[in-house]
Order: C-alpha cells, then structure tokens, then sequence
C-alpha cells in the first residue's frame, strides 16, 4: 500500500510525519553527531549505553541526543559536529551526506511502491547574501528519492502557510490560506506571502536562532551552549530580567532579528510590485519563536516599522516545530492525489 | 563652462540633475547636462540659494559678439594654469573613483565566486566603459574575464547524478537511530481538501 510522508531537515532538528489512524505522527531527532574515538570494545559501549549510532568505514559516529551526552561526559575531548549550517548543507563537515542519509532512512524507510510520496522543504531564496539552496535541495531530493520515493519541494515558509492557515481580509469575505507563514528556525528565517494556497513571494536571511546565539555571546562572554539553554529555560519575553545581561542581550538581538527580517521582506514585497491592500495574518513558527510572549514582541516591533501591506493578526502556530513537517506533509498528499487522478 | 562646488559638510544631492556631490567635490555642470536643464533645474536653485552650491566659474552660453582681440582674451583665461588644475583635479577624482569601485566589485566578485547579479553586473560594465574611456582602454589591476559558456543541467538529472554520488559515499554503512515519537490530532485532511477546492 502507498504511503505519504514528509521530511523537515532543519538545522537544529530533523523531522518527519506520517498519518496514523487520525492522528499525525511526528518522528524527531537532533541534527548532530560526534565521532567515537576508537577503541577494542567500542561496539560494546555503544550497545550498552544503548546510544543511538551510525558506522561508516570503521568510524562509529553518535547522533541525535545521544551526542549531546557523550558531549557532556568527554568535555572538549569530542566535538559536536552538525551536518547543516544556515539552513543548508555544512559545506565544512564531510561526513554530512552519510549522515543525514542514514537518518532519513531511518525515519521514512523505502517507498513501498512507486505511488508514494515525500514532501521536503527548502528555504527560500537568500536576500542577504547567504548561500542558495540549489545544491542543497538537488543533494536532499537525491537523497529521499534513491529510497524509491516520488519527491516534492516546497519552500519552507510556504509549509507554514498550509498547515497554519492565515486568512486575508478582503471586502467579499475571509481568504484562506492567504497572509504571511513565517519559519523562525536555526540557521534561517524563512517568510513567504501567500495568496490562495499560492505561493506568490518568498525570502530568507541568515540572521535567526545560531546569529542571536553567537551574537549574544560574544557580547556577554557567556558560552553558546549556555546562552542556548538561558534562552530555552529563562526567556520570557512578558517577564523580562534586565539585571540579567545574557537576557537582555537576547531580547535585544530578538528584536534586532524581527526588524532585519522585516526590513528585507518588505524591500522584497516593494522590489516584486507586490499589491495587496487587504489586511492579513502573519503566522509564527519554529523553534526560534517558542520563547513565551515571543509573538507579541513580534507584533509590537513590527507595528512600528513602515511596512508596504496591511496586518491584521500576529498569531503563533499551534504546533511551532512541528508546522513545518505538517505542512509538507499535507503537500505530500496534495501530490499524491494530483498524481492518482493524472493516471 | 559652469563649474560649482559642494560648500556643504555633507553629501548633495541634486535629484533632477541626477548628480550627487560629496563635500568639496567641484563639478562642470554643462558636462553632463545642457544649460538649459541646468537653468531650470529647482534642486540646483535652492541648493545656490541656501548657499549649499557655490558657482566657481560660469561663462555665457550666448557671448556677445567677439572682436579677434577679446576672443584672444578669453581663450588665454580658459587656458589659465588654474582652469587647467581644476580640470585636472577633476579627472583625477574621477579616474581614482571608478578605479576604487572596479575594485570594489572584483573583490566582491572574487569573494562571491558565484558570481554578480544581472543588475551589478550591469552597473560594472558601465562603470569599467567609463573607466577605460577615461584611462584610454585599460583598467589597472582588472583583466577581463572570459564568458564561460553556458551550461545547464534539468534536475532530474541533476538528482539522478547526485543519487549516485549519495550511493556510493553511504555504500556500506549501518545504523542503530531510534527517532523520539510523538503524535497529535492532525486537520490535514480538511487542509488537503479546501486546498484542493482552491487549487484546482
């Protein structure tokens, strides 16, 4: 029997979704790795600590959370290597197609026959100079189509538009599936308009979850790893603690992040003679916007800006980090029907 | 010859000339437009009349009629060691700012390696015609590149070369990954259906 899935290869997290009954179920792991030192009974750890793990060549390599505590256990012994960087490839790490092959294997298995279908998502086109994801999206289709599936790109924000569903306000009625799907992730932030279920405008910049991380920093002398958990634990956008530097720091870089990200989409919005005078939704997700009270700091900064379209409502998706995955997954079907009724 | 100055400490803009000029900077003005454009020109009115342009030097478009002896006033003034420092302070600037934006741009083009886009590849072009017609043909430090064909690849075969690039790197290798599950009440399939109502 044909089965439709999706795949979300973020830059911090990998997941994939399939329907089960009436429910979506989510699969997820960390999108990192570190490599095992050699050693006579390395098997044996692996096996006895019961760590999830890919061999290649010899080499055993610890992936997903898993790294992360063999991370903690041998500190500055090993090193977190992550096969993506800014939304697309690592182009610094070699072991980054051998992993990420093994983990979409894992996750979505061989297509039972030729009538299945797997959505992927890409990120946008890069306004600020960053690099494209045309490799990126060949090396990735490539790599989910050599299981026997029949593939789907989409551009990321464009998934948050078909699972979240934003509407437009026009004098007729209520539009769906028109406004603005916004993607706040780890390496990009992804924001695409559009109309219809159509995909009319689409960007991305680099400056998202890792930028504010690294920013902030460097300007507190506090380590990433910490900084990461302050912002996953403390921040709190309703309730914020200025005597705290790495807090403010974050909601300084917060904000810095939504006016850059904004600034770019409506000089886009302006470069393609965009029109669209009706107001709309703008709907929020990824992992970077799970911060409490993230989206009315959002609304806030960006009712201030000098914008070329009209907004009605800020909202956060119900799911943020798994939007994505669902919104692919429902392109998924979307293909998988259109190609039924083509037969 | 209507040679102005920027009297300002800042940059000038005058937006129906389309000339900006920075702080200092002295312009001909009837090189770049004719006289009658400069003469209605507001932005260069309001820019003399809040002192923000000074005019240097203007000669008359309509010079009275000129005997030999006066005529040979004039071309001895025009000719004067000053004129021709203006001119050549002129050139100078001009010939060292299209130099510094040649190279600003080939570095960018270095740095970029995927190259410029259509619009600032455009802008070069002009810039380094201006430059050459300046310097006489040649460009310090910029060799022209060659025009490599054109190439282009469908993805599909794009994706079948790299599916065999991913086959033979992955040849081999084994795992033991254990995905975190979690499930959630899904309205994909109302989504799959007013979508398809909307599309088509």
């Amino acid at each position: 029997m044909s089965r439709v899935v999706s795949l979300d290869l973020g830059t911090m997290f990998f997941h994939s979704a399939e329907k089960e009954g009436d429910e979506l179920k989510f699969k997820t792991i960390r999108n990192c790795f570190v490599e095992l030192h050699e050693t006579d009974d390395i098997e044996e750890t692996l096996k006895r600590n019961n760590w999830q793990y890919i061999e290649d060549d010899g080499k055993y390599y610890v992936i997903g959370d898993d790294a992360m505590k063999v991370a903690n256990i041998f500190p500055g012994k090993v090193e977190v290597r992550r096969p993506m960087s800014d939304g697309v490839l690592n182009k610094n790490e070699d072991k980054k197609l051998v992993v990420l092959a093994e983990m979409i294997r894992s996750s979505i298995g061989e297509a039972p026959d030729d009538k299945s279908w797997c959505c992927i998502c890409v990120s946008s086109e890069s306004v600020d100079g960053s690099m494209d994801s045309v490799f990126h999206k060949n090396r990735i289709e490539a790599m989910v189509a050599r299981l026997g599936w029949n593939v789907k790109v989409i551009e990321e924000g464009h998934a948050v538009v078909t699972a979240a569903k934003p509407v437009m306000y026009e004098e007729g009625g209520e539009v769906p599936y028109s406004g603005i799907g916004i993607s706040l992730g780890g390496g990009r932030a992804n924001c695409v308009l559009s109309y219809r279920g159509l995909q009319i405008i689409g960007m991305s910049v680099v400056n998202c979850g890792d930028y504010i991380d690294r920013k902030v920093s460097e300007q507190t002398g506090v380590p990433i790893s910490q900084v990461i958990s302050i912002k996953e634990k403390k921040l709190d956008f309703e309730n914020l603690d200025f005597d705290d530097d790495v807090i403010f720091a974050l909601d300084a870089y917060y904000e810095q992040m939504i006016r850059y990200v904004f600034g770019h989409f409506a000089k886009k919005f302006q470069k393609e003679k965009s029109n669209f005078e009706s107001p709309m939704d703008i709907v929020v997700a990824g992992g970077t916007s799970m911060p409490n009270g993230f989206c009315k700091k959002l609304e806030k900064v960006i009712r201030g800006l000098d914008l070329p379209f009209n907004i009605k409502e800020v909202r956060h998706a119900e799911n943020p980090r798994t939007t994505v995955v669902e919104g692919l997954y429902i392109q998924s079907q979307l293909a998988k029907k259109k190609a039924d009724k083509a037969e | 010859m209507y040679l102005i100055i920027n009297n300002s400490k800042q940059e000038l803009v005058l937006g129906d000339l389309r000339l900006s000029l920075v702080p200092g900077q002295k312009q001909d003005i009837d090189m770049i437009c004719s006289r009658y454009v400069a003469e209605q020109s507001k932005s260069l009115k309001t820019a003399i009349s809040r002192n923000l342009v000074k005019i240097i030097r203007k000669d008359s478009i309509n010079p009275p009629p000129l005997t030999v002896k006066e005529t040979h006033t004039i071309i001895e003034k025009d000719s004067s060691k000053e004129i021709m420092e203006e001119m050549r302070s002129i050139k100078k600037e001009l010939i060292e700012r299209q130099q510094a934006m040649a190279r600003k741009q080939l570095a960018a083009m270095r740095e970029a390696k995927g190259g410029l886009d259509p619009e600032t590849q455009a802008r070069l072009n002009e810039a380094i015609q201006v430059l050459q017609g300046l310097t006489g043909g040649i460009v310090p430090g910029f060799v022209q590149e060659q025009h490599e064909e054109e190439f282009s690849m469908s993805d599909e075969k794009a994706v079948d070369i790299h599916k065999r690039t991913i086959d033979r790197i992955t040849k081999g290798s084994k795992s033991n990954i254990k995905h975190s599950e979690t499930t959630s009440k899904t309205t994909a399939d109302n989504n799959v259906d007013e979508l398809e109502d909307l599309l088509g």
